[in-house]
């Protein structure tokens, strides 16, 4: 069952255009990534799923709903963190949390006493006085809190520290033990993979790619490391290998991901003392995309 | 202080006047504006010598308008100019001026543009300096422009001179405590309330003092100073050296509390609050209650005390007027019989009928800053619906404002039945009158809530809706401003209970008018993205 169905979304804020025919199906229990670059719409979308704005054109079905006229109904069913959380000065994280909860229900106080146990914060400060990171723990509590069938996180782990964001996975990971689905928002690739069962890849208003990180490797490149006891020849002259660059006796390079099984095997001529590689980041593919995909850009 | 620490202001200096370009040139324009019709209907309306003299016995021997806007300090054009434009010089000079260098200043620092700024090669003390440039710079543009435009029509120079200065130097003084208040308070809003109630306060203390001819007491407030510079009669130049000490003093004052402080803190420091929410917070109303209150209070203790000192002062000033036969006379042609405490009374209640429009404004906008703030995302993002969130927030407004004007009411009519001796028939009176100003505000309330919903980015409209409104209540007054055009303002039709007007019509009208601007905000507010 489809959790969020998107199709063909179109948002203009004025003549520019936001969203460009987005697509995006999200099923119940999984975990989905949405990854891209800052300004790619992102937000919108989100914004647009939670009925704070209206489309332009195409179709939105969230919980099986219309998240423009069922709002209040729709809204029992899920928790929202913005990107960029902003509080009431005067407000200690304490009370956000526990208005934020009651809003949407009830609040569990066992769990709510957990979590704020578990990020480690101090609910007595007020908002005002809070770092960015700790503002962002307060929205992840008061979402978490709250027992729905959904989240919707934009940038949740901006701001936190690794300490934290490591807790933050295993919120994600309970919530989908409990058969939770989870909307997650990204710009980093990492963070995203270690998390996510599906991904997409939104630039400039425009999906890119859509799909299981396993479905995406194959478009990407590793970077590979290598520091040898022999120096190495004829790597250049291997398929799918490029942006050599050569420090003493360590080397660094790009492989396709078809290549890399022949390149293993042919460093190893080379007495190999220690190899790192390691995945693409978000930017390797998105220069990926602007590479080999010039059709995929939004005028 | 290090000399270091002012790198950056002529890059900051630019900046701001490149950002807001046009509102500063709107104030100056408005000041020019007001200064040149002022001018133009007092040349039209007193063509001969004796015409002035006439008026300005009439309105000297006025308590209430002694105590409202001042003394006429001798019978010629010039010294009526400055009398009448001097009120609207100081609101508007002092407003705009502390609004300025607070907006330079904590709003920079609210919404974390300070921290960018700070991070580049700019002094620590940079942005407070930048702000108090430009609006000392703006204020002194001012002065120069009304000294042009006096001169322009003939008025005599060095008076003419006196009076600009004193409306910039003033301004000056405003900014001045703009700069405190941005340092004192710990974020915009309450830096503005601050600032704008040492405005009303320093007004206040001017016209109890005026108001009871204790002259010592104009000498402690900025807006007695004002006046005391005299200009087309005494012209005492040793006043601007009063003013320049007071400013440099409150200039260094906000310079020594800014190096006394962090990055996005008030001078009060932050005490632990409490870890949980109160049980009755779990409604959009209970937010907006908590979120509002605040202000609420302060206002209604700016009422409280007003309803006081007023309701003191009018049995003083009817019983002084009593003995002036040509002004008991002249108020006999004006209002019929009407005691001359209700006249002035009446003309009080003009003035607080548009503080209170003030709060009313402040309170339906409120919505706007939540959404600027992406606060109301937070909120919109929970089972909490559009209507509920923005018909909480209303509802404080029509009723904060309800509250504040029975509040006057109620003490002002007690005290001045007390000391009439008569409460029983005072009270009720002069309650139903302030409150039959509440139609008039829900309808300028209403008008910001219509333009929240429909014109969100457009809602700064408002304001300027409440400035037209004085502008012609003022003008009105000296008839420069024609009946029908009059008309246009809600305040028009508030029927003047005072001298036995006692239409339920024009209220009902009002009431009927504010309802459907709320509701076309409402409706629109539903159908529009939040920004």
């Amino acid at each position: 069952m489809s959790v969020i169905q998107i199709s063909k979304l179109t948002k203009y804020y004025g003549k520019n255009r936001a969203l460009n025919e987005v697509d995006l199906n999200v099923e119940q229990g999984e975990i989905f990534g949405f990854i891209g670059p800052n300004g790619a719409g992102k937000t919108t979308t989100l914004r647009i799923l939670l009925g704070l704005l209206g489309k332009n054109g195409g179709s939105v079905s969230l919980l099986g709903g219309d998240p423009w006229k069922d709002r209040v109904a729709l809204h029992r069913r899920l928790a929202y963190v913005p990107g960029d959380v902003s509080l009431w000065p005067n407000f200690t994280g304490g009370e956000v949390i526990d208005l934020l909860a009651r809003l949407r229900g009830n609040v569990d106080k066992a769990r709510r006493a957990e979590l704020i146990q578990r990020f480690d914060l101090d609910p007595t400060k007020k908002c005002g006085t809070y770092s960015k990171g700790n503002r962002q723990k307060v929205a992840i509590i008061a979402a978490f809190v709250s027992d729905v069938e959904l989240y919707i996180l934009d940038e949740p782990t901006s701001g936190l520290d690794p300490l934290m964001e490591i807790v933050f996975r295993e919120c994600i990971a309970e919530a989908k033990k409990a058969g939770k689905t989870v909307l997650l928002s990204s710009h980093i690739l990492a963070e995203v993979e270690r998390l996510c069962d599906r991904i997409s890849i939104i630039k400039e208003g425009k999906i890119v790619e859509s799909g299981s990180m396993a479905d995406l490797r194959h478009l990407t490149r590793t970077s590979v490391s290598v520091v040898t006891g022999k120096p190495v020849t004829g790597l250049s002259e291997l398929a799918g290998v490029s942006d050599i660059a050569v420090d003493g006796s360590s080397i660094r390079f790009s492989v396709d991901s078809t290549g890399l099984n022949a390149v293993i095997q042919y460093l190893t001529r080379f007495d190999v003392h220690s190899l790192t590689s390691a995945p693409p980041t978000l930017e390797e593919l998105f220069i990926h995309y602007y590479e080999h995909a010039p059709e995929a850009k939004v005028r | 202080m290090k000399m270091e620490d002012f790198t950056g202001i002529g890059k900051l200096v630019r900046l701001n006047i490149r950002r807001d370009w046009k509102l500063l040139l709107a104030w100056a324009l408005v000041i020019s504006l007001y200064m040149v019709v002022v001018i133009t209907s007092f040349i039209d309306l007193y063509t001969t010598p004796q015409m002035i003299t006439q008026f300005v016995a009439e309105t000297n021997s006025s308590l209430a308008e002694v105590a409202l806007v001042g003394k006429i300090l001798s019978p010629t054009l010039g010294a009526l100019i400055a009398w009448k434009a001097g009120l609207p010089m100081y609101i508007l000079g002092g407003l705009a001026s502390f609004l300025v260098v607070i907006k330079y200043t904590r709003t920079e620092e609210d919404t974390g543009r300070l921290e960018l700024v700070s991070s580049m090669a700019v002094g620590k003390y940079a942005g407070l300096t930048a702000a108090l440039i430009v609006a000392f710079g703006i204020n002194l543009v001012i002065a120069a422009i009304a000294i042009a435009i006096l001169l322009g029509f003939g008025i005599p120079a060095a008076g003419s001179i006196a009076f600009a200065l004193s409306i910039a130097v003033l301004g000056c003084f405003f900014a001045s405590v703009g700069g405190i208040a941005a340092q004192v308070c710990g974020s915009t809003g309450p830096a503005r309330a601050f600032a704008g109630g040492i405005l009303a306060l320093a007004y206040l203390v001017r016209m109890v003092a005026d108001g009871t001819s204790i002259s010592l007491l104009s000498w402690v407030t900025p807006a007695g100073w004002m006046e005391q510079v005299q200009p087309y009669s005494g012209n005492n130049w040793w006043i601007f050296a009063l003013f320049i000490v007071a400013i440099a003093v409150l200039t260094a004052l906000a310079f020594i509390i800014s190096s006394r402080r962090d990055l996005d803190t008030g001078l009060m420091p932050q005490r632990p609050g409490p870890a949980t929410a109160s049980p009755g917070l779990r409604s959009s109303l209970a937010l907006a209650w908590r979120l509002q209150r605040s202000m609420l209070f302060a206002f209604t203790v700016v009422f409280v005390v007003c309803g006081v000192l007023i309701g003191l002062i009018t049995k003083a000033a009817a019983d002084q007027m009593s003995t002036n036969p040509q002004f008991m006379e002249l108020l006999a042609r004006i209002s019929g019989n009407a005691p001359a405490g209700d006249s002035f009374f009446a003309i009080f209640l003009v003035i607080l009928g548009f503080v209170a429009t003030i709060y009313a404004v402040l309170a339906a906008l409120k919505m706007r800053s939540e959404e600027n703030e992406m606060h109301a995302d937070v909120i919109l993002a929970t089972p909490v619906s559009r209507l509920r969130w923005a018909a909480g927030n209303v509802a404080i407004t029509l009723v904060g404002t309800a509250v504040i004007l029975m509040v006057f009411g109620l003490v002002a009519g007690a005290t001045y039945g007390v000391s009439m001796g008569n409460v029983g028939s005072e009270l009720p009176r002069v309650f139903f009158a302030a409150l039959a100003y509440l139609p008039a505000i829900w309808v300028i309330a209403g008008i910001a809530v219509a333009l929240f919903g429909l014109l969100p980015r457009l809602t700064i409209l408002s304001w300027g809706v409440l400035v037209v409104c004085v502008l012609i209540e003022l003008g009105g007054d000296i008839k420069i401003v024609g009946t029908s055009i009059m008309g246009i303002s809600p305040f028009d039709h508030v029927p003047m209970v005072l001298s036995g007007d006692n239409s339920i019509l024009p209220l009902v009208g009002l009431v009927i008018l504010a309802a459907v601007l709320i509701s076309a905000g409402l409706i629109g507010f539903q159908r529009r993205d939040i920004s």
